[in-house]
């Protein structure tokens, strides 16, 4: 290990902290003495007194801590109670008003990760909320005060994509005042919508519903159109974005606050696919061909509507019966196919199908797996469509087979429980939505996640379904999964919203959460640049320095701590988790008993979120447990480990979110991941058992699995293996 | 009769076949149907024999088989129970549906309305039947005091009580 020089952030000034411990009504205090862990806490150093509070949450609660920080003159205050992910803001809050650096604060969590895990061992879970006040008490010595970052906004906005969302969120960013810029690939606005012919809810034609927004955006003086054009590259942060554009004839950079990602879908293509063989025979049709089909019948009839005659195909003859297949493409587990629903096949269908039986007189037949609506209306339509005569087919489609000018169908019947063959004059497979083609290219340019299914990801399924990992930029329409108009059109409002969010304001205010390095113990490796999942550490060029020195660029910083998880020195360090802290925190987890604790770094959104979960849930597991939150696994630094075994830990335990896509930092487990098997290494070259030493992914729902993997843990350490 | 395997030619099923037993009398309920299969699971007649399917019939009917559909014995097997009916989510009445195929296949040509008197005839027999089973069973379940474990004979001595029975037709 590289020699280690002395940081330069001391805690500033005589450290005197309060103590409060919560009974949160008996849901701590049945369990714990609390008493005793008021009595323990005040003899602490740097401890002035120690309080009890039935709620320290409640008003009255926060209304002494704030009470004592102008009258007892303390300067921080370690509240014990529950998880830090529950009340750490509210007390923050709390001190705050006070008068006290927000980051002043500190939680001991008691309640989740001791009295309601522990409930039926009081003496030890005792013992156990003592020492969880002292680790708190010891990173709260080693607490400085943090700032908010202040990041000015260029208030202009690019959407990227010129389909019906791009448009909708142009079309409103526009309205709100903001300059935007829309770039498109294509050489016409209007996506997919302007290729197909009617909507399906209320069969408008798309074109009706699309030139009008196109003529909208168009008109907007404060809108730029670029279009055949691409987007090549990104540069900067919220706020501050530089995008490369690139058409044939130039290339533009343009600065933008926010971006909005709205590059839509492809059609599922059912042609070469193994699990398609019959897609390409003759009279095979995809909904979207079909489309196209009844759009020309239409036209031949001078869009006479109701006037009844045959469907005619491409080649002229008449076609009078059709079989329509639902889900291909979706729902089928294998490479070749999509795991997940498309969502607007079904009526799709069921729009297709109704026109062909009212108003050509087709048979129409539908072999289905569910029949799935969403909109409260969808449900007449089908209602409709089986009065117009459809009949739909719970099928499981076997082979297609060319019969002459007709198709020969043989499937399996779930209903009649036979297999049973039907002879038609036209077939129309259903297809379904994939990711536009370019979204791979565009992911490595953005640094955006792609969910498995290969759509975009969003930071949080339910919270926050417009936003992606990084700040700033954001989703709008099917570019995140299969969405119908109506849902393109809502996510398209929802993201210039979020967008509005950021270019409303002349600067941003970030919470002071990041990394730093430091510059005299940075050796240039380049390591955290390489690892920084964000890409926001640059090497600067030093005098007389070879190598140069990493620089965070701090507005564009999330906090994880990767970059100080890779430092071989620790220059790079992470504000509000520093490695003193850390440290610290190891020293007193450790101070007692070491060989029959179980030390865990659990990162903060997945694993520590699991273990309160399993609070939550009651689940009980050995008290031997003591848990140190990090922001991310990828904040783990090799040095905690080993100072861990050095101490005489029984176990040590790493924590994060399942890989590859929930860590909440793109790649921060990615990350540790890479290291484990190299500490693993070095704790045998130092003579301690690599197998002590174990990684596990918990998400924030596997209470369950988080109580079993420290059973696990803790009876392997009795057994003295 | 409906097997395992069957063959549908969409080509040439009658697309208005639907429609007429739609507004006939009893089968306006039809279309209502969504294919989910209760009117058979609950069906007395398809429990012991599963070459009669009450959702087999309908779906028959939306794919235009009219001809395989009228001609066949198999409309002629529903019990009448209207157990399909009452169970049905969407409230088709399967029992009042296939009432409409039979007099449609009479009147069609495809079955003979003597055919139809013969076999509502056999209908009623079949209850008289059941009656007098329940009634050789209760009296001998009296007589001894037991509940009678020989149930083939009851139905050997019901049946044979032939004379009777053709008379009471």
């Amino acid at each position: 290990m590289a020699k280690r020089k002395k940081r330069k952030l001391e805690p500033p000034g005589e450290v005197k902290i309060g103590v409060y411990v919560c009974h949160c009504g008996h849901n701590i205090a049945s369990v714990v003495d609390v008493e005793r862990v008021r009595e323990y806490a005040s003899r602490l150093p740097g401890v002035v007194f120690a309080r009890t509070n039935m709620f320290c949450c409640a008003e009255p609660g926060q209304a002494e801590i704030q009470e004592d920080i102008s009258r007892e003159g303390i300067n921080r205050v370690l509240v014990a109670a529950c998880s830090p992910r529950l009340h750490e803001t509210t007390f923050r809050n709390a001190v705050k008003a006070g008068g006290l650096n927000p980051h002043f604060v500190e939680m001991a969590n008691i309640r989740e990760h001791c009295s309601w895990v522990h409930w039926q061992e009081r003496e030890r879970a005792t013992e156990k909320a003592c020492e969880l006040v002292a680790m708190g008490v010891a990173k709260l010595r080693n607490a400085f005060p943090l700032e908010d970052r202040r990041v000015p906004v260029t208030r202009r906005a690019v959407v990227i994509g010129g389909g019906v969302s791009g448009l909708k969120a142009a079309f409103e960013l526009a309205n709100m005042g903001h300059p935007v810029t829309l770039v498109e690939k294509e050489s016409q606005l209007g996506g997919k919508a302007v290729e197909l012919w009617q909507n399906f809810d209320n069969g408008q034609p798309l074109r009706c519903l699309v030139e009008p927004m196109i003529t909208a955006v168009s008109l907007n003086p404060r809108t730029r159109i670029l279009t055949s054009s691409k987007v090549l590259n990104l540069k900067g942060f919220i706020g501050n974005f530089e995008v490369e554009i690139r058409n044939e004839k130039q290339s533009i950079v343009e600065k933008a606050g926010c971006i909005i990602v709205a590059t839509g879908y492809d059609f599922f293509p059912p042609r070469g696919n193994p699990r398609y063989p019959y897609a390409s025979l003759k009279r095979v049709l995809t909904t979207p061909e079909l489309e196209s089909l009844i759009r020309d019948n239409f036209e031949q009839r001078d869009g006479a509507y109701n006037e009844s005659g045959s469907l005619r195909y491409s080649d002229g003859s008449k076609i009078k019966t059709v079989a329509f297949a639902q889900c291909v493409g979706s729902r089928e587990s294998g490479d070749s196919c999509n795991r997940y629903c498309s969502r607007v096949c079904c009526l799709v269908t069921i729009k297709q199908s109704t026109i062909l039986a009212k108003h050509f007189g087709c048979n129409v037949v539908v072999f289905h797996r569910d029949i799935r609506v969403l909109q409260k209306w969808h449900e007449d339509m089908y209602q409709e469509a089986r009065r117009a005569g459809v009949v739909f087919i719970r099928a499981q489609l076997g082979d297609v087979r060319q019969d002459g000018d007709s198709l020969f169908i043989i499937a399996k019947n779930e209903v009649e429980n036979g297999r049973l063959e039907y002879h038609v004059d036209m077939m129309v497979l259903s297809v379904g939505m994939v990711p536009a083609r370019d979204s791979l290219e565009l992911k490595d340019v953005l640094k955006i996640p792609l969910s498995d299914d290969g759509f975009f990801l969003e930071s949080h399924p339910k919270l926050h379904p417009l936003e992606t990992s990084m700040d700033g930029i954001f989703l709008a329409g099917a570019c995140q999964g299969p969405k119908d108009f109506r849902e393109s059109i809502v996510t398209g409002s929802g993201a210039a919203a979020k967008a509005q969010c950021i270019l409303s304001k002349e600067e941003l205010l970030l919470d002071g959460l990041v990394a730093s390095i430091d510059t005299e113990t940075c050796i240039g490796c380049g390591l955290c640049a390489r690892e920084c999942p964000y890409g926001v550490i640059e090497m600067v060029k030093v005098e007389e320095e070879v190598k140069g020195k990493a620089r965070v660029i701090t507005a564009a910083c999330k906090g994880c701590g990767v970059c100080a998880g890779v430092c071989p020195t620790g220059a790079a360090d992470t504000l509000g988790f520093h490695e003193e802290s850390i440290m610290a925190q190891i020293e007193v987890a450790l101070e007692k008993n070491a060989g029959e604790k179980i030390l865990a770094f659990c990162c903060n959104w997945c694993s520590y979120a699991g273990a309160d979960f399993a609070g939550v849930s009651r689940l009980e597991y050995p008290p031997s447990l003591r848990i140190i939150r990090v922001m991310c696994s990828g904040r783990v630094n090799e040095r905690f480990i080993l100072k861990a075994f050095e101490l005489g830990a029984g176990r040590v335990l790493v924590a994060g979110c399942h890989p590859p896509g929930d860590c909440h930092y793109i790649s921060g487990n990615i990350s540790f991941k890479k290291r484990y098997p190299k500490i693993k290494k070095k704790l045998e070259k130092k003579g301690y058992n690599p197998d002590h030493f174990t990684l596990a992914w918990i998400s924030a729902t596997e209470g369950p699995q988080f109580q079993k993997l420290i059973q696990e843990l803790d009876s392997g350490l009795r057994k003295g293996k | 009769m409906a097997n395992s395997e069957r063959c549908f030619d969409l080509r040439k099923g009658d697309a208005h076949f639907k429609d007429e037993v739609v507004r006939a009398a009893g089968g306006e309920t039809l279309t209502r149907c969504f294919a989910c299969g209760i009117c058979t699971g609950c069906c007395p007649v398809s429990e012991i024999d599963n070459r009669f399917r009450p959702s087999s019939i309908i779906q028959m009917v939306l794919l235009g088989q009219r001809e395989e559909l009228l001609k066949s014995p198999i409309i002629w097997y529903c019990w009448q129970c209207y157990s399909c009916s009452f169970h049905c989510p969407q409230g088709v009445k399967f029992a009042s549906v296939v009432r409409v195929l039979r007099y449609m296949a009479v009147d069609e040509g495809f079955v003979s309305a003597e055919l139809m008197e013969k076999l509502h005839d056999i209908e009623i027999s079949v209850r008289k039947v059941r009656r007098r089973i329940l009634d050789e069973f209760f009296e001998a379940y009296e007589k001894t005091g037991h509940i009678p474990d020989q149930i083939d004979d009851i139905f050997e001595k019901s049946f044979l009580i032939k004379d009777s029975f053709s008379e009471e037709i």
